[in-house]
């Protein structure tokens, strides 16, 4: 009886692999990928644009006074003639134009009737000197940026963000997506709307407006002043140093979530709660419709 | 006149010719003719009507242009080429990242959207309006990732952003719906 049952086993193992690996099969597409690599070396400017859409972009401040680009333009398709003929349509500009430096890449089609079947995409490695102005626009990819900055600004929609051990002025506008915010020494100002922002290690000044966003803050040891105003959002501020920081939270028809010590009042919806009011340090957050939390 | 056909008379004709212009009563008349010197102003228009100047389609400043233009628009391509690569691989992409029929959600939105056609008196309570505008932004972004995200979609965060703003909607949707 238990030699049976072996043998069946033995005889099912295999057909069971086999429905395994053509479930695999089934469950994959091979995509022809077609890859479009610009290099280009500028001499040192005032100022770097970066216009980008569908983009990865790397942006890093090296020990040279040339900027290096590197953009690749890909198309992705199961036919590899689409392919190539849907990347002719991404066109890229790598430019000066007096102070400026200039990066775009952008879809042209030349007929109406021209649709685009394949997933395109652009990918941007940067390296520049130290104490340039940047201004990134970037839709529907990602940002890495690290380095030395006269000023930083970054806009996105529906991209994921790392701006990390950033020096300089910073200033954000986005859209949708996820943005981390660490290591920032310089003033910043944000403003988010539906975006998962996370702020860690930050100095000197931060002002937030918030709407429909989540945000995190932690560790921000050095910081004088963080203002956040914000609509329907969730704000948690982690391991924040109570005794150094003034707090003054309002929150309109939401939640206010605060450890004991706070002074706090209710009224017709409207929560207020304050701590160590004279401080020079101060944090300032108002919210409605949403939670604000601070946690030890 | 210059488009006329050129014959050359024979030799006898010629000699004719000569014999004639040698004749005495013709010789004398030729020496008593008055003569005129007509003004400068005269030849000159005279040489100008016998001498035409062509139209010059092309001159030597448009040459240098044209030449200009070439090996500028030679140098662009030369350098551009010399810059610029295109390599071919493959990649083997899991079609759970591709937009599947679940990921349409269209039909809620509209189905809210011709209720409110209808029923204009629970529509217009302020608290369904604010539901339905931030209903009518997150549909927008669905239909904008949705058109970025594409047909071969290899982008795990583009998915992942669909899939949160589909989760807002529902959970919008769910809140109007408890109001209808």
């Amino acid at each position: 009886m238990k030699h049976r049952i072996i043998n069946q086993q033995r005889k099912i193992l295999p057909i069971l692999v086999m429905i395994l690996l053509c479930m695999k099969a089934f469950s994959q597409e091979t995509l022809q990928v077609v890859t479009k690599s610009i290099d280009k070396t500028f001499d040192r400017s005032q100022n770097l644009k970066i216009d980008a859409e569908k983009a990865d972009i790397e942006l890093m401040v090296w020990d040279s006074d040339k900027i290096k680009v590197n953009i690749e333009l890909v198309a992705k398709h199961p036919d590899r003639k689409v392919a190539l003929r849907d990347l002719e349509m991404l066109k890229y500009v790598a430019d000066k134009f007096g102070n400026d430096i200039v990066l775009r890449n952008y879809l042209q089609t030349q007929h109406e009737n021209n649709k685009v079947e394949s997933n395109l995409k652009a990918k941007y490695v940067i390296k520049i000197p130290e104490s340039m102005t940047v201004s990134i626009h970037n839709s529907f990819g990602k940002i890495n940026v690290s380095g030395k900055y006269k000023q930083l600004q970054v806009k996105t929609d529906f991209c994921n963000a790392e701006l990390k051990n950033i020096i300089g002025n910073l200033k954000l506008e986005t859209h949708y997506g996820d943005v981390l915010c660490q290591n920032i020494s310089g003033k910043i100002n944000i403003k988010t709307d539906r975006t998962n922002l996370t702020i860690n290690d930050i100095s000197e000044e931060c002002i937030i407006l918030s709407q429909y966003g989540k945000l995190k803050i932690q560790r921000i040891t050095n910081l004088q002043k963080l203002t956040i105003d914000a609509q329907k959002s969730e704000i948690t501020l982690i391991g924040i140093p109570l005794k150094n920081y003034a707090f003054h939270l309002v929150n309109d028809y939401g939640k206010l979530k605060i450890p004991s010590g706070f002074s706090s009042s209710t009224q017709n919806n409207h929560q207020v709660a304050m701590l160590n009011e004279n401080l020079a340090s101060k944090i300032y957050i108002s919210n409605s419709f949403g939670i604000t939390s601070i946690e030890n | 006149m210059y488009k006329l056909p050129e014959y050359e008379p024979s030799d006898e004709i010629w000699n004719n010719i000569e014999a004639k212009l040698n004749e005495n009563g013709l010789q004398k008349g030729i020496q008593n003719l008055p003569q005129y010197e007509p003004s400068a102003k005269v030849w000159e228009q005279i040489e100008a009507k016998l001498n035409p100047k062509p139209i010059r389609l092309f001159t030597w400043k448009w040459a240098a242009v044209a030449a200009v233009f070439v090996l500028t628009i030679g140098l662009n391509w030369l350098y551009q080429s010399k810059n610029q690569s295109v390599t071919y691989s493959e990649e083997v992409a899991s079609k759970q990242l591709f937009l599947q029929e679940s990921d349409n959600s269209d039909a809620d939105y509209e189905m809210i959207m011709a209720y409110c056609k209808q029923q204009t008196y629970v529509c217009e309570n302020p608290e369904f309006t604010t539901l339905k505008s931030e209903l009518t932004n997150l549909q927008q972004a669905s239909l904008d990732l949705k058109t970025a995200i594409g047909k071969y979609n290899t982008e795990p965060a583009l998915i992942a952003q669909l899939a949160e703003i589909e989760q807002q909607k529902s959970e919008i949707l769910r809140k109007m719906t408890a109001k209808i």
